[in-house]
């Protein structure tokens, strides 16, 4: 009896929780929004004189327009029903075969386009590997990040590759009469996947593919093709953000990229798009790697330790994690399932058990 | 004729479910690997492999990679993953080292292992009780951790433990290198709880299909929470031997076992998806990924080499894997067909609804 008296607050709640949703989590780029403006007032009154600078402003833009393009490499792969662990390895590989390429046969155009070409060899080959193969999306792309790691390295004898022409600088780095050509760039790849996504066939079949594959195949839906399209687009969106990098950082290096294939599935996750496919928007994968840009920035700015700030984004991926879920009504569905479980006959016996006191099982 | 009909049903799904087997299974097919991997590489490097030295190193590094990876294989069983071992093993390094320094071997023990059973725990409850994907969260986890473990030790190594920490990964339990043994001990602990206890069972059944167990009355949650308390517990374990094993304490210790943790369960036979997998499929997997990486270093492969082949052995092992389920011939055969379009009747559906502008 005791555990029905406990148990009913819990269900009210879930139900309120289920209620309020409507109300409240239906606007997902409002939250993002609303949570961007927040932690932007937050940070501005914490230090008004070093966050809420233009200076401080160009660089959250500069350092976000490659979060960005990476955050939409993701999206492609999230929005067909897997994910892609290995950009961040195809950013550092792209950047250094584009470095390599630009150094030995002169030239920013040939670096770039070979960099491109790499990126989407390596979505090729994970499409394939996924698609038709049916290679789990983790393992294919946590194969493709080992690989490239050490084939990054041994080409560029394990050290930065240095000495590019100044003028690569404009691929992301320097200014373009004082416009970031950053922003500039990462503003043409938002309107080319909103084209692919919203204006093409292609973009059609990968939020079906991603909403209900056999529905997909069974309309006649070339599922494996548009499949490996996604992945292509993922790897060829990953290595031009791989390129932006180099080009502010001024070398290439394999492990420029190191921690994007984490941030920008929690930008992507952050700003509304699932992870198991079919549902995200260009738009809030765009507010959701902001808001990580914004956040690390302040952190930064404040002068919050670097070890507190690994910490915050640890707590942060998880409740976007479970904000996330919280979009989707299946979530208070799931919730309110559990908590009559325990208002049941045998619920009586074992009481609260399925809160979580495990360890005393078998 | 209903009986034929229910028979055909019915067929399908035992064929997919039947061979289940815990403790030997389908990992048996890498014994002729592992020992061509070590015929090749004793006979080449006969100096140098086939060592006493060498062959305690390899025991050294691979009982603590076997202890994550019968963790990771619990994670894996029932369906999701932890991404998180290698940083629950750098943090206990920190937390379980820093108590072993003040407050003797005892306590620093407990505390390691208290630390991956509220690990898991959290992990747990994120995955199966509120749904965040396993991704997420041991994302999230791992981040944290090590963050958290730099904040406790301010990002120095911890050194000074007691001379009877080397038992638990360094020196020998009698003739018996010491992570042969734990790593014995924990196959033994692996093997009653799946092979033995109503808990196996249940963990298997969740793996390969978790609505069916709800629906028959099994508590899903409980036992999803269950295998990832295990699995970083397990990893903890793997922690302190590896602290043991370097004699320091420091947050990076681990560092990459999270997906060598993971390649040596997949290597072995451990479905991603959950369901499929031996316990002795683990302990091969984990032999064979440990002789490869040391016969390649005494080859002189540079260890960005050893990067490229792991890689690859990764995707081979489980495009065999696949090969085995027959999805290859799937893939080519009757899907080919259908891709490629060999039939009107695909042409026709796709002309007629699917491709028309």
């Amino acid at each position: 009896m005791p555990d029905r008296a406990e148990s009913l607050p819990l269900r009210g709640l879930a139900s309120a929780l289920g209620r309020g949703r409507t109300a409240l989590l239906r606007a997902t780029n409002l939250q993002v929004l609303a949570g961007l403006a927040a932690l932007w007032l937050v940070f501005s009154l914490w230090q008004p004189g070093t966050f809420s600078t233009g200076g401080n402003t160009l660089n959250i833009a500069r350092q976000g327009s490659v979060l960005v393009v990476v955050a939409l490499a993701q999206m492609f792969a999230l929005l067909i029903g897997g994910f892609d662990i290995s950009v961040g390895a195809n950013m550092g590989f792209s950047s250094v075969v584009a470095s390599r390429m630009m150094i030995e046969h002169g030239g920013i155009a040939v670096g770039v386009v070979a960099g491109l070409a790499v990126g989407a060899l390596i979505g090729l080959v994970n499409g394939l590997l996924i698609g038709p193969l049916r290679v789990s999306p983790f393992a294919a792309t946590l194969g493709m990040l080992t690989f490239l790691l050490g084939l990054g390295n041994v080409l560029s004898n394990g050290q930065s590759v240095g000495g590019l022409p100044s003028s690569f600088g404009l691929v992301g780095g320097a200014d373009w009469d004082h416009i970031p050509s950053g922003v500039v760039l990462a503003l043409a790849a938002v309107g080319l996947s909103w084209l692919i996504l919203n204006r093409s066939r292609l973009g059609l079949y990968v939020y079906g593919i991603g909403g209900s594959r056999s529905a997909a195949r069974l309309v006649g839906v070339r599922v494996y093709a548009y499949e490996v399209a996604a992945y292509v687009l993922c790897g060829l969106f990953a290595s031009f953000a791989g390129i932006m990098l180099a080009a502010r950082l001024s070398v290439g290096q394999t492990e420029s990229g190191a921690g994007y294939e984490l941030l920008s599935i929690a930008a992507a996750v952050i700003g509304g798009t699932a992870i198991g496919g079919g549902i995200g928007r260009i738009s809030g994968v765009v507010l959701g790697a902001l808001f990580i840009q914004v956040l690390t920035n302040g952190l930064d700015v404040v002068g919050i330790g670097v070890y507190v700030q690994g910490m915050v984004t640890g707590i942060v991926i998880v409740l976007a994690g479970v904000v996330g879920l919280m979009r989707n009504p299946d979530f208070f569905v799931r919730l309110r399932a559990l908590v009559p479980s325990a208002l049941t006959s045998r619920g009586h016996l074992r009481g609260r058990r399925w809160l979580g006191s495990t360890s005393h099982e078998s | 004729m209903a009986r034929i009909d229910v028979a055909r049903v019915i067929a399908p799904a035992r064929t997919d479910r039947a061979p289940r087997r815990p403790v030997a299974g389908s990992g048996l097919r890498l014994l002729p690997a592992l020992i061509v991997l070590c015929l090749v590489f004793g006979l080449r490097y006969p100096s140098a492999f086939p060592t006493v030295g060498n062959l305690q190193s390899m025991a050294q590094v691979g009982g603590v990679l076997l202890a994550v990876t019968l963790g990771q294989g619990f994670a894996l069983l029932v369906g999701g993953f932890d991404l998180s071992v290698a940083a629950n093993m750098g943090f206990v390094g920190v937390a379980g080292g820093d108590v072993m320094v003040h407050h003797g071997l005892a306590a620093g023990i407990a505390v390691g292992i208290a630390a991956g059973v509220v690990i898991g725990l959290v992990n747990g409850l994120l995955i199966a009780g509120v749904g965040v994907s396993p991704f997420v969260v041991t994302l999230g986890m791992l981040t944290f951790l090590k963050a958290f473990g730099n904040q406790i030790a301010h990002g120095a190594p911890i050194f000074g433990f007691p001379s009877s920490a080397q038992y638990l990964g360094h020196t020998g339990w009698g003739p018996i290198p010491a992570p042969i043994a734990i790593g014995a001990i924990l196959v033994a602990a692996m093997w009653i709880v799946l092979g033995l206890l109503r808990a196996g069972t249940y963990i298997y059944g969740i793996g390969g299909n978790r609505e069916a167990c709800r629906a028959a009355g099994v508590p899903v949650v409980r036992y999803e929470v269950l295998a990832y308390v295990l699995c970083a517990t397990l990893a903890s374990v793997a922690g302190l031997m590896e602290l043991s094993r370097v004699s320091i304490g420091y947050v990076s210790n681990g560092t990459g076992d999270d997906l060598l943790s993971i390649a040596a369960a997949v290597i072995g036979g451990v479905a991603i998806g959950g369901g499929t997998g031996s316990i002795f499929g683990v302990v091969l997997g984990v032999a064979v990924l440990t002789v490869l990486t040391t016969g390649l270093t005494i080859a002189g492969i540079g260890e960005f080499y050893q990067d490229m082949v792991s890689g690859t052995v990764i995707v081979l092992s489980v495009l065999v894997s696949r090969v085995r389920a027959g999805v290859l011939r799937e893939v080519i055969g009757v899907r080919g067909r259908e891709r490629f379009g060999d039939g009107l009747s695909h042409r026709g559906v796709t002309t007629t609804s699917g491709r028309e502008p």
